[in-house]
């Protein structure tokens, strides 16, 4: 967050210092108005990012050539920042969803071009594999000796609600575009950006080479829905949420049952694996379940008034 | 009573006394610390009770600020409360702690001392944390061994309920906490006796409850504060007593006499070491083994630092002392000294002024510094530390254990000087991290501990990279109690479990004259002789090793474990050690591995029983031929025409050097250049993939789900073939955008860790003439060994082929990012990692204008750990700029 305020910051100088710099005649009018332009166009596409370094090349060129001007000095150590920059805070689900949650929800709530990629084990994957919210519901963990009671925390339908985030969840080995796509359009979107990227862990207890099928087995069993949620769509009278991945085709512990950190309390607890493992498949049917309905709302004519109030709060 | 002997390290000790001892525990994970909430956690889900036969109720909290809070809610409503924390977790404690301790809330924190955050983050072992919360209000007791914590954990438990002031309780972090060590387990009629339930019932009595309400926490005004701040000025008179009792009392019920202060060495002792913590057990030994030469040294050991009590440490003092040096293994930058230095000139200083000194002329006092971030502190640097007070002008603020050529802090150690080690058998394991080394090394201390009457001490040294990385595993056996929290370096017997460690590290320097070393190779007997470097050669000759070599890695996969060869070791080093008589050892190791893998199902015990029966008749002893006769040399640990700071400190760290480079040669502000993966060739694969292009679609997949940067593709025009190595692969781009091109998918062969997640992931099927697939597919795993140099070569030349020209593609696709140089390469993550191709096409879309800001876990470890991180840049200096971001 600080570092993207301090590259507004500097862009804001800097574009302030090119009008001065124009002013004193030491910078070529019509360079400064195509670099203003594109610095304000602010286009995330590579070709357009390469175009103005070359702008700003030429920009420092000209001003190193004035030795005695402040304001060329000035600029020469900011003009770097009327090049897009791209500001990324990276960090697994202790962080997210746990000890950096409360920092994480105000950056996202700030409204500031931030992009948040929260690489989600389920776990507590550096400290050797404890509990956080993001683990679900029957597994164990540290911590979680007796396996996991309470459902995942949904990271992705929190910041949703704000209406202005980009969200997407995806999983590389369940598909593979659907990610590459979601980290283009998170970056390009203007506002605050969170990826939710399904990660799988040895802390999972399982040969990893398989991993990315294990992918394919928790969206298929719909523990992790693929979707992109892009506030732009709203303007075009579009649902922003977009669901990418199908109805679950296979039950939840089909894919959990892969994993040790699942089969384990069967073995140790089988009576109460069995209780977790059958509230567990629901968790992962309903979670489904609320993002179809969800994707499928019709946006564009959301008009109040369509909910009845329930009986009892009736005045 | 006799008490059951059990190994154990410091978390474990701490645990067994803090959950027998309360009701309530909050708690948040935090290395080194966290093993203490799991075993608490573990107890508890078996049921497991405390003292008084309830189960504690063990809760993880969303950090240890909430842990801290719930700690205080707890205390409040009256239950007995712990939690365990160490580094910035406790920092993160610190607003409640005021509370708990403003509230004369009766709790024991058990603390892992470890390093902050400052220029770097480092998981080791020092003072900083706890020495920040000194003003806190919570009384702080050092323990010094494992045996200390389980005996502190009860001490401090009936002191803080009998003082009703807060306690940390702590250790040294990856010292303490994680030694092994065969100890006295203190039984539930022992806790029984020491924890007076009238306290208890007190501590009940003074809970917030509607049935008898108050008003707690009120907001003060000018008027009364201060006045209210000194209430509890007599709780803190009167704790170092109640303390001083308690260890009275436990003397008198397990038998371990401890005090506020314990002097050890000459009662006549001209010179003074005052300490805390597992370094005082080093200092301890050589204060005994330099009094038997005919020194008069002294130490003293601070058990109890707050409330700090002047009485009880003058009367340990002696009278005959002249000379004190101070140590503290913490840093307060701009302060006139560290913590304990300034207590200690206090207290002589006020002490000569109220005339309780033992002596009238002051002293010679000095400070210093030793083991910041779990930096050795050896019996030599103990010398030093003596050996400055006999300088006419002795090193004030000094430092030992590091060479500071910057302010010259530093004093000069005899590296050579040693303590003897009769009677005590020490061993030494390089394993690579995840083959299951440490595990069994654990196991087989256990076992001895358990089947013979010695006494049993093991460490691990790894560093906090993941998989791939090796693992030094120090362990030490003999009739004494072991008081030794160093490292070992000459030990009875070596093991290399990695044969290309012996072209990195120089080992054998560790072995004693007439040692054994046991390698892994895939060579047998007679031939494994030529393949040892001259230098490793050289040194068995000199030092008259005893050389036994098994195949261990063949042995695993022939099994079908794999690379986890630890068992197979662990019986060769029964065997060949003959500590404890074969065949019991072979019953013992088999009791061990159902116990680790029993939940992992019969078949994995199978195969590790298979294992442990093989091993047997595998160790073949090896002949030392009387000359050097190989033809190979340790080759240089990065290229030659590496970065100068890659060449002269970078590499030092990779050869495991990094104790002896100076402090002039690091960065002030903690900021190091990036890519230096790149230079560090870790070979650790034994299988990579080999491309076949007739079958390939060209997709990208197999780049894309790399988690290492280690498979990558590339499309460029047929000219650049020039040059190419023979073995070099290529083939007719697809793609209209490509037309006319040239396409290759490289791997890197000794950045690969052989995971096989592009294998599994690839979609370019062989299919044989059934139609059905043959099982082979566009890329297919091959041994490396072989194909190594080959490889390399290719890899280089591929390297040397311009990038695909990003005109030509659309970056939002899965090829087309692919077609992007990553900026994220080689990491130290594990094999297979799901994190890690994420990051990596994060670089590759946005690298050249990245900030990435890191939270700590993972992806700031495999991001951000020395001596190489794996950010890199493009051919024009832009690439991601990193750091790490603590929450």
């Amino acid at each position: 967050m600080g570092m993207r305020l301090t590259v507004d910051q500097f862009r804001q100088t800097a574009l302030f210092l090119l009008d001065k710099v124009v002013e004193t005649g030491c910078v070529d009018k019509a360079l400064a108005a195509e670099i203003r332009a594109a610095t304000l166009a602010d286009d995330p596409e590579q070709v357009a990012i390469e175009a103005q370094r070359g702008r700003i090349e030429q920009l420092k060129k000209q001003c190193g050539k004035q030795g005695d001007c402040a304001d060329c000095k000035q600029l020469l150590t900011v003009a770097d920042y009327l090049v897009r920059k791209s500001v990324w805070a990276v960090g697994g689900d202790g962080w997210a969803y746990d000890i950096g949650y409360g920092g994480l929800d105000h950056v996202l709530a700030s409204g500031k071009k931030v992009n948040v990629l929260v690489l989600d084990t389920e776990v507590y994957s550096n400290t050797g594999g404890q509990m956080s919210k993001s683990t679900p519901r029957a597994a164990v963990a540290k911590f979680a000796a007796a396996g996991k009671q309470a459902p995942k925390k949904d990271l992705g339908l929190l910041a949703m609600v704000y209406g202005s985030i980009y969200v997407a969840k995806v999983a590389m080995g369940a598909n593979a575009s659907q990610a590459v796509k979601a980290f283009a359009e998170a970056e390009a979107y203007t506002g605050p950006s969170l990826i939710i990227a399904y990660s799988h862990c040895i802390n999972h207890g399982f040969n990893l080479t398989t991993g990315y099928e294990e992918q394919k087995k928790a969206v298929a069993s719909g523990h992790w829905p693929l979707y992109r949620f892009d506030p732009r769509l709203k303007e075009q009278g579009k649902n922003p949420l977009q669901l990418d991945s199908k109805p679950p085709t296979i039950e939840f512990s089909e894919y959990a049952y892969n994993e040790d950190r699942y089969k384990s309390l069967k073995q140790s607890k089988p009576e109460v694996a069995a209780e977790l493992m059958k509230l567990a498949n629901r968790d992962a049917v309903e979670r489904y379940v609320l993002m179809e309905q969800l994707a499928g709302l019709k946006c564009g004519q959301c008009q109040p008034g369509a909910a009845e109030p329930s009986p009892e709060t009736k005045e | 009573m006799k008490r059951k002997m059990v190994t154990t390290d410091g978390n474990g000790a701490a645990a067994h006394s803090a959950h027998a001892t309360n009701e309530v525990i909050a708690i948040y994970p935090i290395t080194p610390s966290s093993p203490m909430g799991e075993i608490a956690d573990a107890k508890t889900a078996k049921g497991e009770p405390n003292i008084w036969g309830t189960v504690p109720s063990v809760t993880e909290m969303q950090s240890e600020a909430g842990a801290a809070g719930a700690v205080h809610g707890a205390l409040a409503a009256g239950a007995l409360t712990t939690t365990f924390t160490a580094s910035q977790g406790l920092l993160l404690m610190i607003p409640n702690m005021y509370k708990i301790a403003g509230e004369l809330l009766p709790t024991v924190f058990h603390i892992t001392a470890r390093s902050l955050a400052c220029h770097a983050l480092s998981i080791f072992g020092d003072h900083s944390d706890v020495m920040t919360c000194r003003e806190t209000g919570f009384g702080m007791l050092c323990s010094c061994s494992v045996q200390e914590v389980m005996d502190f954990a009860l001490i401090s438990q009936q002191a803080t309920l009998a003082s009703r002031v807060p306690f940390m309780h702590f250790f040294d972090g990856f010292r303490t906490s994680h030694e092994e060590q065969k100890v006295e387990e203190l039984t539930f009629d022992d806790m029984r006796a020491m924890i007076d339930d009238e306290l208890v019932a007190q501590h009940r009595a003074r809970a917030l409850t509607p049935d008898r309400p108050v008003m707690g926490g009120t907001a003060q005004n000018p008027d009364v504060y201060f006045q209210g701040r000194e209430t509890c000025n007599p709780f803190y008179l009167a704790t170092p007593k109640i303390v001083e009792e308690t260890m009275d009392k436990f003397a008198g019920i397990v038998g371990r006499q401890y005090k506020l202060f314990d002097y050890v060495g000459a009662p006549d002792a001209e010179k003074v070491i005052i300490m805390m913590g597992s370094g005082a057990e080093t200092a301890h030994e050589t204060v005994d083994y330099l009094n038997a030469k005919g020194a008069k040294v002294g130490l003293i050991k601070v058990r109890l630092y707050r409330p700090f009590s002047t009485k009880h440490f003058m009367a340990v003092l002696p009278k005959t002392v002249k000379k004190i040096a101070v140590l503290d293994r913490t840093k307060e930058p701009g302060a006139l000294g560290e913590p304990l230095y300034l207590d200690i000139r206090t207290a002589v200083g006020e002490a000569m002024a109220d005339g309780i000194a033992p002596f009238d002329k002051y002293p010679v006092i000095v400070g210093g510094r030793y083991g910041l971030g779990s930096k050795e502190f050896t019996p030599a640097m103990v010398k030093a530390v003596y050996d400055n007070l006999d300088a006419a002008k002795p090193k004030r603020g000094f430092t030992v254990g590091i060479v500071d050529d910057v302010t010259n802090t530093s004093l000069n150690v005899d590296d050579l000087f040693q303590i003897p080690s009769e009677g005590m058998y020490r061993a030494m394991f390089y394993g690579l991290g995840s083959d299951g080394t440490v595990g069994a090394n654990r196991n087989s201390i256990k076992i001895i501990g358990e089947l013979t009457d010695n006494y049993a001490q093991a460490y691990f040294v790894y560093d906090s990279r993941k998989a791939g990385t090796i693992t030094v595993s120090h362990l030490r056996f003999g009739k004494k109690q072991i008081q030794r929290p160093y490292l070992i370096n000459q030990a009875d017997f070596v093991a290399c479990h990695n044969p290309s460690f012996l072209e990195k590290y120089d080992m054998l320097s560790s072995a004693r004259k007439g040692g054994t070393f046991l390698l892994t190779s895939f060579h047998g007997a007679d031939k494994v002789w030529d393949t040892l470097p001259q230098e490793v050669q050289k040194q068995m000759i000199a030092k008259k090793l005893k050389f036994y070599v098994i195949d261990a890695i063949s042995l695993a996969q022939e099994i079908g474990l794999g690379g986890r060869i630890n068992v197979i070791i662990q019986t060769a080093f029964f065997k060949i050690s003959n500590i404890v008589p074969l065949d019991k050892a072979v019953v013992a190791i088999k009791d061990a591995i159902r116990k680790t893998y029993g939940k992992r199902g019969e078949k994995v015990i199978e195969m590790n029983n298979a294992a442990v029966d093989k091993a047997v008749s595998r160790v073949y002893e090896v002949k030392v031929p009387a000359k050097v006769t190989s033809k190979t040399k340790m080759p240089p640990v990065v290229p030659a025409d590496a970065p100068e700071f890659v060449r002269t400190v970078t590499a030092e760290l990779m050869a495991m050097r990094g104790d002896s480079v100076p402090v002039s040669k690091f960065p002030v502000d903690g900021r190091f250049p990036v890519g230096t993966t790149q230079y560090e060739k870790r070979n650790i694969a034994v299988n990579i993939p080999v491309w076949q292009p007739e079958l390939c679609l060209q997709c990208g997949m197999c780049s894309l789900v790399c988690p290492h940067a280690t498979i990558r593709i590339k499309d460029y025009d047929p000219k650049s073939l020039q040059g190419a190595p023979e073995a070099f692969k290529s083939i007719d781009a697809k793609g209209k955008e490509f037309k006319g091109m040239k396409f290759t998918v490289q791997v890197a062969p000794e950045d690969c860790t052989g995971c096989g997640a592009c294998v599994q992931t690839c979609p370019g099927a062989e299919r044989g003439p059934d139609k059905q697939p043959t099982g082979r597919k566009a890329i297919n795993l091959e041994m490396q060994e072989p194909i190594r140099e080959r490889e390399r070569k290719n890899y280089a030349f591929f390297l040397s082929i311009p990038n695909t020209d990003a005109v030509l593609f659309k970056a939002n696709t899965v090829k087309g990012s692919q077609l992007i140089q990553p900026l994220f390469e080689y990491s130290g993550a594990c094999a297979g990692c799901g994190e890690t191709a994420y990051v990596k096409l994060l670089t590759q879309l946005f690298g050249d204008r990245a900030y990435i800001g890191n939270a700590t876990g993972c992806s700031s470890i495999y991001g951000g750990n020395l001596p190489t991180t794996p950010y890199t840049t493009r051919k024009d200096g832009r690439g991601p700029t990193w750091c790490n971001s603590l929450f």
